[in-house]
């Protein structure tokens, strides 16, 4: 049997905003039994705003973040967090590519006060060739296989020790 | 009786408490927050009871059912199965136990 009633369209925004943020806060946790708790949270919003209004029903709840942690604590085994991981593996990349940017503009920088001129440099072992003459500078990057794949190494490895992967063997 | 209860007091007996009133009769969520609020648990919130409400049909000890509602929109009654029911007593037999021992151990104890 089906919803037979819905609440009115203003509701509906409050309470689907509700869940958008508990699902910010719930995406770590196993997406087929966060898919059943949304649906199921749903359905008893929907039911408890039909007895005491959606800002009541939605009261009681607490804080989405605070019913997260409590859905988490239900769960009885720790989950990888790849969110969080993800997040690491991003700032590795991230990282690299600013201290290439800032090796790049910098060394661009000191060849300029030198008159101009050509040279290549390697921070972090990408190849870089720098050109500085009559106000116009450029440079031009090559990077080698061995680079990426350490990179993306590297950013696996963020990934993996972020995200606690070894939890997944507790299943 | 005390208005404010430590949360931590009630955490592990809360399972056996929806258990016991849903073995009593089948509710919907919001239902049987208010039916433990009724029973004396004033401060029990529905962000308390659907977590836990959420494991005990993952972990197979309760069953639901959709019922279409005259006043709003369909919803999901909750009962114990078999297993919810034998997990109940076990849970009835434990807590009776562990209260006999903490009864035993404040009679140690004069009150002021």
């Amino acid at each position: 049997m089906d919803v037979t009633t819905r609440p009115a369209l203003s509701d509906r925004l409050r309470r689907d905003a509700y869940l958008t943020r508990f699902g910010w806060h719930m995406q770590d946790y196993p997406q087929r039994e966060h898919r059943r708790i949304r649906d199921d949270l749903r359905r008893e919003i929907d039911a408890a705003a039909a007895d005491v209004g959606m800002a009541a029903a939605l009261r009681d709840l607490g804080h989405p973040h605070v019913l997260a942690q409590r859905y988490r604590a239900e769960l009885d085994r720790p989950v990888p967090r790849w969110a969080a991981g993800g997040a690491a593996a991003g700032g590795v990349v991230a990282l690299v590519c600013l201290v290439v940017m800032t090796y790049t503009f910098g060394a661009l920088d000191a060849l300029e006060r030198m008159g101009g001129g050509r040279a290549t440099i390697s921070p972090l072992g990408v190849t870089t060739h720098l050109s500085v003459s009559h106000g116009t500078v450029g440079a031009e990057w090559q990077v080698r296989w061995g680079v990426v794949l350490a990179v993306l190494a590297a950013a696996a490895l963020a990934l993996l020790l972020t995200a606690r992967v070894w939890r997944l063997r507790r299943r | 009786m005390p208005t404010d209860r430590d949360p931590q007091l009630l955490k592990g007996v809360l399972p056996m408490l929806v258990l016991a009133l849903l073995a009593e009769r089948e509710s919907y969520g919001y239902e049987l927050v208010t039916r433990l609020q009724e029973a004396g648990l004033a401060g029990m919130s529905t962000g308390t009871v659907y977590p836990v409400l959420g494991r005990l049909e993952r972990e197979g000890a309760v069953a639901s059912r959709l019922v279409a509602s005259p006043s709003g929109p369909a919803r999901k009654y909750y009962r114990p199965t078999p297993e919810g029911l034998a997990a109940l007593a076990g849970a009835r037999e434990a807590w009776a136990d562990l209260a006999r021992t903490v009864h035993a151990v404040l009679a140690l104890v004069e009150e002021d």
